[in-house]
């Protein structure tokens, strides 16, 4: 808590550094994304993906490996579950919303346990291959979107729209809040009965807490990093689906915005616990939201927003790592 | 040092309360106390790493505080540590000289101090490679370079905590003759153990710690054994009588000509055994002998090798851990701190980590999370573990607790076969004591025991047979009505020599 006030601090120091009418542009920073139903839902939206990819950091970290493809597996999620909205157009959106979501789960999880299996193979370091994997992952997708998929009459460099019978139902209109945010919450639940309530997570916990003593009492370390691994792929390729048919309608090149990296930050502000993951998230879309916001408003410039990210974030793991030393 | 007293703010106990202590010119004086007594830390207070909340400390007649290490090291005190604070990668001497470096030309510098350190070895007659890695020294060599560090900064006074618990026997008698040799070059020095055998053959008095008190003193001569342990415990212990096995003796394992080739090296060459239900059988054992390895080759190989390992006549090479745990195979490896416990997580988690899966805690895939807490705090009062609560990471306890929480874990399960690999290095003679009521419990209840260990004394007080395996080969096998000391010392060290078969 503290740290995240801190954080603030700095951020309004920024501010009256840079703005010309300092106290509006406070104002406007902290008030304007729940001034009205259309900010706030916004919010919430934005909020919604940044929830996927926090759980899917989560899942990783807390069996001690580090997934840093996840931004790379968010938009193969994205780009498999449209290929397949696209190609079943004709269908009931009962049958196709499903299968979509299943697909993009599946593939965002199978380039997230090529690492496991590099791993656990060659001991290939998780960090490197799925950061390497990741990278390479969002061009091919844009050669995608530039190829094969490019809708030649919208004027962007983007797939065909989704029809529109496929969208999530928006609950906040006039904002994007859809209910994509339902589907996240049910996975915030489903991971904290997995993770926190479960054999599983007990499993996970004992892996990343020491490899050697979960070998020593029976358990298969390669399953457990497979698993997290597949899980944690999966939950941010779904995070790659669920906003396209929320909030975008259409895959746009890097339409993500950052959304895998920001994950990861969510996941240590929650300290990789599930249910911490909603504030977590909250924090980082409101942020995102009131700089957004107060660009409009105020003087001040959304960057203002990155640097108390960056604050947070730095702050975060200085005092992760001082717990770390603390316990060695 | 005199009416001592020290708080420490962690748990607000008394780590001291009033102790004493007195050391003088050219006498070994023992330290004896349990497990938290307070010995260590009075002896931290005399070397500046502590301060006293209370009390005087007098050095030649006049009243003294060290603020730091480096203090008490500038009027000669100094301590080596139970855990060695050596840099691998450096040679012998970079780590002696380390910390002492002064003025000028570091080449220069360094041949002079090489000289005074030859000076220093020859004086002694110690002998040790100057220029050899620390890494690749044996655990007793390692300890003697410590010793030098401190001689070569003209310490009068060494304070040695618990010098001996990681050495074999034959490394205790090297430096016990160190030891010697100091003692008559005029230097004190303070031996902090639990065991009393050390403290007859080296001290010239004994003080007893108890609860931060010094509660007892003799000078040689004067002091018993029983007098001694009176004081040490809060309670007297019984004697320990092991009572054969009555029920029907079953063959449990068998281990037919084991061979183990491991990076390059024969680790294991093949080794026979056969364990029977409620037989507690010893494997003698100095460390890198390879009785380590045959554990770890029953419970879990780390590789192929060759010959059969037998579980009640069915070959459990390729059974994973987890199906070895389902029948009922046990086992504590030595490293408890590192191999078998989670440190970070709650006591309540480690307590059970080998039977959460089980459907008595869990249904589908989700944890009883009460009837978890419930066997654990059922666990804590049957196996007398000191814990604040079953949610306290278990790193958080003390040695002793966290050894005995994971003996807890192990045997709770009435497991079969049962190996533990030094059940006793590190422990005060209460918790050994206890040690060996849990294993006693267990052959009671018809569990096959493979206790591996370097200390003979404690095999022949607990074991129906005895093995001695050296260089990964047994060389002699003894039944309870035929040990001798002397003998299964002397093939521990690798004197006689002579295979057998089990």
């Amino acid at each position: 808590m503290i740290v995240i006030l801190i954080a603030f601090v700095t951020g309004f120091v920024i501010i009256f550094l840079t703005s010309t009418a300092p106290f509006e542009s406070i104002k406007a920073f902290m008030s304007v994304p729940f001034s009205n139903t259309y900010f706030f839902g916004n919010l919430l939206a934005t909020m919604v993906p940044l929830i996927l990819t926090g759980l899917a950091a989560s899942i990783a970290f807390k069996s001690n490996e580090f997934n840093l493809g996840i931004e790379g597996q968010f938009y193969w999620g994205a780009l498999a579950g449209t290929a397949i909205l696209l190609f079943m157009k004709e269908s009931s959106p009962v049958l196709t919303v499903p299968v979509a979501l299943v697909v993009s789960a599946a593939a965002g999880g199978m380039m997230a346990s090529v690492s496991a299996l590099l791993k656990s193979k060659w001991n290939v370091s998780e960090l490197i291959s799925s950061l390497l994997i990741g990278y390479s992952l969002i061009y091919i997708t844009d050669f995608f979107l530039e190829g094969p998929m490019l809708d030649k009459n919208s004027g962007l460099i983007s797939s065909q729209a989704i029809p529109q019978n496929f969208m999530f139902a928006r609950i906040l209109p006039p904002s994007n809040l859809s209910a994509g945010l339902f589907i996240a919450l049910g996975l915030v639940l489903l991971l904290h009965l997995l993770l926190e309530k479960g054999t599983y997570g007990l499993k996970i916990a004992f892996y990343g807490e020491n490899s050697r003593f979960a070998k020593y009492i029976g358990i298969n370390g390669k399953h457990v990093v497979f698993v997290s691994m597949f899980l944690s792929g999966a939950l941010a390729g779904v995070g790659g689906i669920v906003e396209i048919l929320g909030t975008q309608g259409r895959m746009i090149r890097s339409f993500s915005a950052g959304y895998g990296w920001n994950g990861i930050a969510v996941a240590l502000i929650a300290r990789n616990h599930p249910l911490w993951v909603i504030p977590a998230a909250f924090l980082f879309a409101f942020l995102e939201s009131a700089a957004f916001a107060s660009s409009i408003f105020a003087d001040i410039t959304p960057e203002i927003s990155k640097v108390i990210q960056a604050a947070v974030f730095f702050l975060v793991t200085a005092s992760l790592w001082k717990n770390k030393r603390k316990k060695g | 040092m005199r009416n001592i007293w020290k708080t420490f703010p962690v748990n607000n106990a008394h780590a001291l309360s009033g102790a004493d202590f007195v050391i003088e010119r050219g006498k070994i004086h023992g330290l004896l106390g349990e497990n938290a007594a307070g010995k260590s830390t009075m002896m931290k207070i005399l070397c500046g790493l502590h301060k006293a909340d209370r009390g005087e400390i007098f050095f030649n007649g006049e009243p003294v505080r060290f603020k730091n290490p480096r203090e008490a090291f500038d009027h000669g005190i100094g301590m080596v540590y139970q855990h060695f604070r050596l840099i691998d990668q450096f040679t012998v001497l970079e780590n002696i000289i380390l910390g002492s470096e002064t003025e000028g030309l570091k080449l220069i510098r360094r041949a002079e101090q090489k000289k005074r350190i030859k000076a220093l070895l020859d004086e002694y007659g110690f002998d040790i490679d100057l220029d050899k890695r620390v890494g690749r020294l044996s655990i007793g060599e390692k300890q003697l370079v410590e010793i030098i560090r401190i001689l070569f900064r003209n310490a009068d006074i060494l304070i040695m905590d618990e010098p001996t618990a990681v050495l074999s026997d034959f490394e205790k008698e090297k430096l016990f003759n160190i030891m010697r040799k100091l003692k008559k070059a005029g230097k004190s020095m303070v031996l902090i153990t639990h065991n009393l055998t050390e403290t007859f053959e080296m001290c010239d008095d004994i003080r007893v710690f108890r609860h931060g008190k010094t509660v007892y003193h003799a000078e040689r001569g004067h002091f018993s054994k029983d007098d001694i342990l009176k004081h040490m415990l809060d309670f007297d212990l019984p004697e320990f009588i092991i009572e054969p096995y009555q029920g029907e003796k079953k063959v449990i394992l068998q281990v037919k000509n084991l061979t183990l080739i491991h990076g390059g090296r024969t680790r294991l060459k093949d080794v026979t055994m056969r364990i029977r239900s409620g037989d507690v059988t010893g494997i003698a054992s100095l460390a890198g002998n390879g009785a380590m390895k045959l554990l770890e080759t029953i419970f879990d190989p780390c590789g192929d090798y060759g010959g059969q390992i037998l579980f009640k006549g069915q070959e459990i090479g390729h059974v994973s851990v987890d199906e070895k745990r389902e029948m009922g195979i046990a086992y504590v490896p030595e490293d408890g701190l590192y191999q078998a416990s989670a440190l970070t997580l709650p006591l309540m988690v480690n307590l059970l980590a080998n039977r959460f899966t089980t459907g008595e805690y869990s249904r589908h895939h989700l944890l009883k999370r009460d009837r978890m807490n419930k066997k654990a705090k059922a666990m804590l009062v049957a196996y007398d573990i000191h814990a604040d609560s079953i949610e306290q990471p278990i790193g958080m306890l003390s040695g002793g607790n966290i050894q005995k929480s994971i003996i807890a874990r192990e045997v709770d399960t009435k497991p079969e076969l049962f190996m533990i690999n030094e059940p006793t290095r590190g422990l005060d003679s209460g918790a050994v004591h206890f040690t060996y009521e849990i294993l006693e419990e267990l052959r009671g209840s018809g569990t096959g025991i493979i206790v591996v260990s370097s200390d003979v004394d404690g095999l022949m007080d607990i074991c129906d047979e005895i093995y001695v395996m050296f260089r990964g080969e047994f060389v002699y096998r003894a039944d309870r009505e035929d040990f001798d000391k002397k003998t299964l010392n002397e093939y521990l060290a690798g004197m006689n020599k002579g295979a057998v078969r089990g």
